[in-house]
């Protein structure tokens, strides 16, 4: 068995009385596109917070490309290709969004020049079809644009392994075909990729691969057909309508 | 034995802490400022209990009815009219507001009342109690019950009335008490104005036993920070808990490192705290 | 060549020019050349107070502490026979030595927390040094035997030696502003958790910042101490030296340049036109002053002051 990417072992974080992750364990090799999918309060968002650094695990290990990366900040993981996005878009205000992509090609990129970082941003913007707002400051952009800017800040830091989280939240249809195609994009370059979505359509289409957090826990994992098949996955969403009608797009 | 009674004298003095860090730790939590000026209301509170003593023989206990209601007159206009105005600025800019106020109302207290250490002398019984080996003053015992159950007022005050849910409300989640038809302004003046009756009362108590100056504005103002943040932020229950752990602290610091070191044995208590337990003692995490 | 390295050889040219020229222009001029020193002391600390509370957005309060820091250790250091010179540089090393675990451990601390634990170090500080009274001379101060020479001659030196020191931390702060460290203090000020999650090493680059604006703050305290010719607790760690460049800085804009140099010239104008008049209120003029700028120019101090507190 070759080394996994990334591998998460039993990992657990309380917070006070309340298990917000509940002994999760899952591998992800390279190059891979999985869906993380849950409903609200499943624990996604908590779950990337504990990977990316942002959050310590109460129990567990979680290694990156073979090593022991439990506990690291997120600068750190950033610098070794562990990149994100947020739920809600952080960019930099006031800095145009030549330069919020910019600031990652520099810390993160390890470019060595102010110029040599921003034409990589110039680039970046423009492969992601936001080269038209390089000049603008964030707040003078649209929704879809800032998220674009987001996957731009991450893609030009050289990830090997790229969360998104929700990164379609908000956008209408046409938006995030638009956002789906730049994330293919990504994938191309054999970036592995983790897309933390609510909504079944999305992940579908995308990933081969999907992960189920059902109140912390891990739910399933495994292939997406599978997954959605599974009587366990079916039940815990039946509850919830809307998570019925998402399932039953799948099946 | 000696150290029964080095924690004793704490924790009459954190009776004394807790009056002061109730109000402090109440505008904090609420309106998300440091009051800087929270310091020289003390010293205004001890004011009006001095001259009330000194020209109307008045019992700096009883001053309490009088620095209260006039403190929290003047900190509602305060608030209403000029701090309302930067309350959504950033925390530099409100701590420079207040870090101003302060100025002003010192320097004013210093013109009017000159630097010179003030005393009320001869209200209590100087005959201190015993209980066994221990010693209590009168004055003492008298000025950190009142203390505390003031603070205690207040807590109940908060939770059972009206106008106190309200303020409850408001620092739990402001957008929604405004949805609600809570009229934010007003609560915040009414906060203020609560946080300036507080400090009264504390300078009221204070006076009984200490000389007053303007000089004691500073100190004051750091018991109320460190008080309220061991405490945790917000609780007035975790303000008075704070007083009387900074009163102890205080105290011992005093017989083991010198009393002259007062301020840097608290201060590393603080960071101790603020490191290990940010959310103090029984606060919640939150607010910055 | 780029605007920036015009500014920076502009600021460069005239402050020489200033160095070499104002001692001359103003000798003679004793009231004039403790003016100017004055204004150049104040630069220097709302400069380097610039870089942690404008670049990099943390409100610190601990200017002042820096600044007496530096007075005693360069008024011990020539009381025991050492070359002023050797004493300013002691002065730079000793605030950077504090800066750096103080720093490493208070910017943990955001907002209020932060602010408060930066004024308190002040107070240690001050408690400390009146406590050591065999090496610090406790509450009674300290004289520097060094400054007992001609006024005149102390006079224009301590005015060059100033304004000298100013003129290099305002490079500093363009330097620092420019550079991949400026970079990421401004991401850091904007959102310092994104800031992380592009590789930002946060606690690092403010722990740099803290320690590059100790320095000057700290030689400043220095000057100040060898000018004054004594010095003690209460003056030296005086909360005004903590919250006077903070003034200064409003007054002149936030996290730019220049802004203290236009504001440290504003302030110094102003304490001089209307305190001298009042000197019995003049902390409360200070405070006057404080309120009506904040309640006139509530944003129109604060370009660049980017972080807005976050309330739920």
């Amino acid at each position: 068995m070759t080394a996994a990417l990334l591998d998460v072992r039993h990992v657990s974080r309380r917070f006070g009385g309340l298990k917000a992750i509940d002994d999760v364990s899952f591998r992800l090799n390279e190059g891979e596109i999985v869906g993380m999918i849950g409903s609200n309060g499943a624990g996604k968002t908590t779950l990337v917070n504990l990977v990316t650094g942002h959050l310590r695990p109460s129990q567990g290990e979680i290694s990156f490309r073979g090593q022991r990366i439990t506990g690291r900040k997120p600068h750190e993981l950033a610098s070794r290709g562990l990149m994100r996005t947020f739920q809600v878009v952080q960019p930099f205000n006031a800095l145009t969004a030549l330069d919020n992509v910019a600031a990652a090609a520099m810390f993160a990129g390890g470019a060595r020049s102010l110029s040599g970082a921003r034409e990589q941003a110039d680039a970046a913007l423009s492969s992601l079809g936001i080269g038209h707002c390089r000049d603008h400051l964030p707040i003078r952009m649209t929704l879809a644009e800032r998220k674009r800017l987001e996957l731009a800040r991450a893609w030009v830091a050289k990830p090997k392994l790229l969360f998104l989280d929700e990164v379609n939240a908000g956008l209408n249809t046409g938006e995030i075909e638009g956002v789906l195609g730049m994330i293919r994009k990504i994938a191309a370059e054999g970036v592995a990729i983790v897309i933390i979505e609510h909504l079944m359509k999305v992940v579908k289409g995308l990933c081969p691969q999907l992960i189920v957090l059902h109140r912390g826990q891990l739910l399933a994992s495994g292939p997406t057909d599978e997954v959605a098949r599974n009587p366990s996955v079916i039940e815990a969403y039946l509850g919830t309508r809307g998570a019925a009608a998402m399932l039953g797009e799948v099946r | 034995m000696q150290l029964a009674q080095v924690i004793l004298n704490g924790l009459l003095l954190g009776g004394l802490y807790a009056a002061m860090a109730a109000g402090f730790s109440l505008v904090w939590g609420v309106l998300n400022i440091i009051n800087i000026a929270q310091g020289s209301a003390v010293v205004l509170g001890s004011y009006v209990a001095y001259f009330a003593w000194r020209y109307a023989g008045l019992n700096p206990l009883l001053a309490v009815a009088l620095a209260g209601p006039l403190l929290f007159g003047a900190g509602w206009v305060l608030q209403r009219f000029l701090i309302q105005r930067v309350i959504a600025a950033p925390v530099l800019i409100t701590l420079v507001f207040t870090f101003g106020m302060d100025l002003i109302l010192n320097n004013t207290m210093i013109s009017l009342f000159t630097a010179d250490y003030r005393k009320i002398e001869g209200v209590f019984p100087t005959v201190p109690l015993h209980f066994g080996a221990l010693t209590l003053p009168v004055d003492r015992l008298l000025a950190a019950a009142a203390g505390i159950g003031v603070a205690f007022g207040l807590h109940f005050y908060l939770h059972r009335s009206r106008l106190g849910r309200a303020i409850v409300a408001v620092r739990m989640d402001r957008q929604t008490a405004e949805l609600m038809g809570v009229r934010v302004e007003i609560i915040y003046a009414t906060t203020f104005g609560l946080g300036l009756a507080m400090a009264g009362v504390a300078g009221c108590l204070l006076a009984a036993i200490f000389p007053t100056s303007p000089l004691n504005s500073a100190y004051y103002l750091h018991i109320a920070f460190v008080a309220c943040v061991l405490g945790g932020l917000g609780s007035v229950l975790g303000a008075v808990a704070g007083g009387l752990l900074l009163g102890v602290v205080e105290s011992l610091g005093a017989l083991f490192v010198g009393a002259e070191y007062g301020t840097t044995v608290a201060a590393v208590v603080l960071l101790l705290m603020l490191f290990t337990r940010p959310q103090g003692l029984l606060g919640r995490a939150g607010y910055e | 060549m780029t605007s920036r390295g015009r500014l920076a050889i502009a600021i460069a040219v005239i402050g020489g020019l200033a160095c070499a020229g104002l001692p001359l222009i103003l000798a003679g001029e004793p009231y004039l050349m403790r003016l100017v020193t004055m204004f150049s002391l104040l630069l220097v600390l709302a400069a380097s107070w610039n870089i942690v509370g404008g670049f990099t957005g943390y409100p610190s309060f601990a200017t002042g502490a820096f600044f007496g820091l530096g007075a005693y250790v360069a008024a011990i250091l020539q009381a025991k026979g050492v070359d002023w010179r050797l004493a300013l540089v002691a002065a730079g090393l000793a605030g950077g030595i504090l800066a750096a675990p103080v720093g490493y451990g208070v910017l943990r601390l955001r907002g209020h927390y932060f602010a408060v634990a930066s004024l308190m170090l002040g107070t240690i500080l001050k408690e400390l040094t009146t406590g050591w009274s065999d090496l610090t001379g406790g509450g009674m101060g300290l004289t520097i035997a060094g400054a007992g020479g001609d006024p005149e001659v102390l006079a224009s030196f301590a005015l060059r030696v100033s304004l000298a020191l100013a003129v290099l931390t305002v490079l500093l702060g363009a330097a620092i502003k420019w550079s991949r460290l400026g970079f990421g203090l401004d991401c850091i000020r904007m959102n310092e958790t994104a800031a992380a999650g592009i590789g930002v090493d946060a606690q690092r680059l403010k722990t740099y910042a803290f320690i590059l604006s100790s320095i000057p703050s700290a030689v400043a305290g220095a000057v100040y101490a060898g000018w004054i010719g004594y010095i003690d607790p209460t003056d030296v760690y005086d909360v005004m030296w903590s919250v006077k460049p903070i003034v200064a800085v409003l007054l002149g804009g936030v996290g730019t340049i220049l802004g203290p140099v236009v504001g440290a010239a504003i302030f110094v104008a102003l304490e001089e036109i209307v305190w001298r008049n009042v000197l019995s209120f003049s902390a409360g003029g200070l405070g006057v002053l404080i309120v009506l700028l904040l309640l006139v120019l509530p944003a129109g101090v604060l370009p660049s002051l980017v972080s807005r507190k976050t309330r739920s």
